[in-house]
């Protein structure tokens, strides 16, 4: 219990977690307590990630124990063998990301993106991409036979691809911005209420929606539990970051969840403990029933108004699309621009980084902009301090940052970027789109280890394929702390 | 006496105490990613041996009669007297490895980069022993020596339970009669 406040940094948050405590629920935090440590081999990357049935077959980080695999193979190539196996991992998220009917047999880029993108194959005396690259990568997956340089080398032109998948699977609208409202505050006032976790069809939030609209009696409500998810020309209001969706659905105010792809095993569990009725993506039935089994369950429970004096946080407009950021920012291109964004982590105290690096980088002078859950943080902290307002602009995160570099090299003013810090990551997708900006030649910075740390030789070896184009992936063996970002932003 | 206690049955080989022994013993920056990265590498006081049916983690037994205490020629292992562990004076520590020859466990190592012998002390001055802490099977466990006979009882205790749930012929199969009877 004495640690709640370096679980996160919000109040509510902290006062959510006394009481799920109390009632001897088990949170994401308990779970990531319970497995310390995490298994040294994989964290250093030296557990090998070939498909093979040989193995498991790991390489004594020390010296002592093995050196090398049943088959020979060594460390380096272990490493960079999970590195390729983790971007691929992320290029096929990517890939399902952008609507079926545009599944491209060619890859399709914006002008910026494409000049950057071919620039850094170029650099690295790369041919063009293709969607073969997908399959040559699980090839070089399959059997290790590659020099580390060879799996480094396909591992970077997946990030690329990457790129160009994000860029193909942007929301798909016309607006340049659309609103939202986030943090507890949007769940003031009695209403049932329909959490959205993960990504749920755009058809069963479309039905939903209707039918919550036609709710009269009893207030309905869809509100997203860390998802950015659009409706009706603006997002749905995102009650709490990802990190924080164990311990909302804990507090019970949920009535009922629709688990999207993507949504964590904890949080379904932790609703069949709770007797929250679950709605499973693709298992969706009729929008009315559904909205019936919220109602049944809110009926149930004691209708207490928990939320009723978080404070608000102001609405704010979602840049969207590349071509509007720089009018809508209103940034003067002569100065600086930082960008933090990324997903939660049990690593740091939810919260605590993107909140002091955007107040730090703001007081240096950037001109920022975010994304995913660390752009909630901010927004939190806009609402929660009495200080003159941090100027920070939220991107779609979908996108992520990719469309803030792309505005910003539309206009020939991606030197005034100083950096890209993810401040967290969760998905192999944040891995291998950190990864292929650096590879455009952006400086990025990752707050969280990554886990290629088992050799030297890789690491250096990545940054000298990076450094080639300008780019950077700064990464390291600890959890980073605003301090050293901003220093990492500040002086390059 | 605290010594540490090997649950064999329990362990699965994940070798997750030689790597945060290393660390947390051997290296400065005292984190799993900063030590893989130091030279000379850190290492680990404690060795997981065994095949995958019996992975067996072993560490100094702190032998009440050590071998390496007598055999060390400079008397850089010494017993300490409040917890009774044999603990090496590394200053004192001529790379001899005199001792190494002795351990009958082959647990006390030589550690050329640094021209000392290694062994595991307990973590006598830390509250809970690294490897213990870590063991993600609770398979290592810190117990008093005075409590081995308890730990004895159960155990006989768990045996008499579980030959009574069964019916006496498969104690005596257990003891391996009934197939040489049969042969
Ligand atoms: S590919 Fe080689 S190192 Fe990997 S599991 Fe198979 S035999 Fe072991
Ligand atoms: S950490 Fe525990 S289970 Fe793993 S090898 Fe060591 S003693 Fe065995
Ligand atoms: S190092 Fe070997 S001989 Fe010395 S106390 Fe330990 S087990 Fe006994």
């Amino acid at each position: 219990m004495e640690t709640i406040h370096l679980k996160t940094v919000d109040p509510i948050s902290q006062e959510l977690l006394r009481s799920a405590s109390r009632q001897g629920l088990d949170l994401p935090w308990e779970r990531f307590e319970k497995l310390q440590p995490q298994d040294g081999f994989l964290r250093l990357g030296l557990s090998c990630p070939f498909g093979c049935l040989q193995g498991p077959c790991r390489i004594d980080p020390f010296g002592r124990g093995p050196a090398k695999g049943v088959c020979g193979l060594a460390r380096e190539e272990m490493v960079a063998g999970l590195l390729l196996r983790l971007c691929l991992q992320g290029t096929m998220e990517a890939l399902e990301a952008v609507p079926s009917g545009d599944r491209p047999r060619a890859i399709r880029y914006s002008r910026a993106l494409g000049a950057m993108v071919s620039q850094a194959l170029a650099k690295n005396d790369q041919h063009d991409l293709s969607l073969d690259d997908i399959f040559k990568s699980s090839m070089l997956l399959s059997r290790p036979s590659s020099t580390y340089w060879q799996l480094l080398a396909q591992a970077l032109r997946l990030s690329l691809l990457t790129l160009g998948f994000q860029e193909q699977g942007a929301l798909a609208t016309t607006a340049p911005s659309l609103p939202c409202t986030a943090g507890y505050a949007t769940l003031a006032g009695r209403a049932i209420r329909i959490g959205l976790c993960g990504e749920p069809s755009t058809r069963l939030v479309f039905e939903l929606g209707k039918e919550v609209r036609r709710m009269t009696t009893t207030p309905a409500q869809l509100v997203a539990l860390g998802s950015w998810l659009e409706l009706d020309g603006r997002f749905l209001p995102i009650a709490c970051t990802s990190g924080e969706s164990e311990l909302l659905v804990s507090s019970g105010a949920i009535h009922l969840l629709v688990a999207g792809a993507g949504t964590d095993p904890g949080l379904l569990s932790l609703c069949e403990k709770l007797k929250i009725p679950v709605v499973v993506n693709g298992q969706d039935g009729d929008a009315e029933e559904i909205v019936g089994r919220a109602r049944k369950c809110f009926e149930s429970r004691s209708q207490s108004d928990l939320f009723g004096d978080a404070p608000p946080v102001p609405e704010c407009q979602v840049l969207l699309s590349a071509s509007t950021i720089v009018p809508a920012s209103g940034w003067d291109l002569t100065g600086k621009i930082g960008l933090i964004g990324g997903s939660d982590t049990p690593q740091l105290s939810l919260g605590k980084l993107p909140a002091d690096l955007a107040q730090a980088l703001s007081e240096k002078g950037l001109q920022l902009a975010g994304w995913g859950d660390a752009a909630l943080w901010v927004l939190k902290k806009k609402s929660a301090s009495d200080e003159t307002a941090l100027p920070f602009l939220a991107l779609a995160n979908r996108q992520g940052p990719l469309a803030a570099v792309t505005a910003l090299a539309g206009v020939d003013k991606l030197e005034s970027l100083q950096g890209i810090c993810f401040t967290g990551m969760k998905s192999c997708l944040e891995l291998s789109a950190a990864l292929g900006l650096a590879a455009i030649g952006c400086r990025v910075s990752v707050a969280t280890p990554l886990p290629i740390q088992g050799s030297r030789e890789v690491l250096d070896a990545l940054s000298r394929l990076l450094q080639q184009n300008g780019g950077q992936l700064r990464h390291s063996d600890h959890p980073a702390d605003a301090r050293e970002l901003t220093e990492w932003f500040t002086n390059p | 006496m605290k010594v540490i206690a090997v649950h064999l049955d329990r362990c699965t080989g994940c070798k997750t105490c030689e790597l945060y022994c290393a660390t947390e013993r051997g290296s400065n920056g005292k984190t799993l990613l900063r030590a893989v990265q130091e030279r000379p590498l850190p290492q680990a006081r404690v060795r997981v041996e065994g095949s995958n049916e019996v992975p067996v983690a072993m560490q100094c037994r702190q032998c009440r009669q050590a071998p390496c205490l007598d055999a060390c020629l400079t008397g850089a292992l010494r017993r300490d007297g409040e917890s009774g562990v044999v603990v090496i004076q590394e200053n004192n520590c001529i790379g001899c490895w005199t001792c190494t020859l002795f351990c009958p466990y082959g647990v006390i190592y030589p550690w050329p980069q640094r021209k000392i012998a290694l062994k595991c002390d307990r973590c006598v001055y830390m509250e809970v022993p690294v490897c213990v802490d870590v063991c993600p099977t609770k398979a290592l466990e810190l117990i008093d020596v005075d409590q081995y006979e308890d730990l004895l009882r159960v155990k006989r205790a768990e045996t008499a339970a579980d030959l009574q749930r069964k019916n006496r012929l498969d104690g005596a199969l257990l003891l391996d009669l009934v197939e040489r009877a049969g042969s």
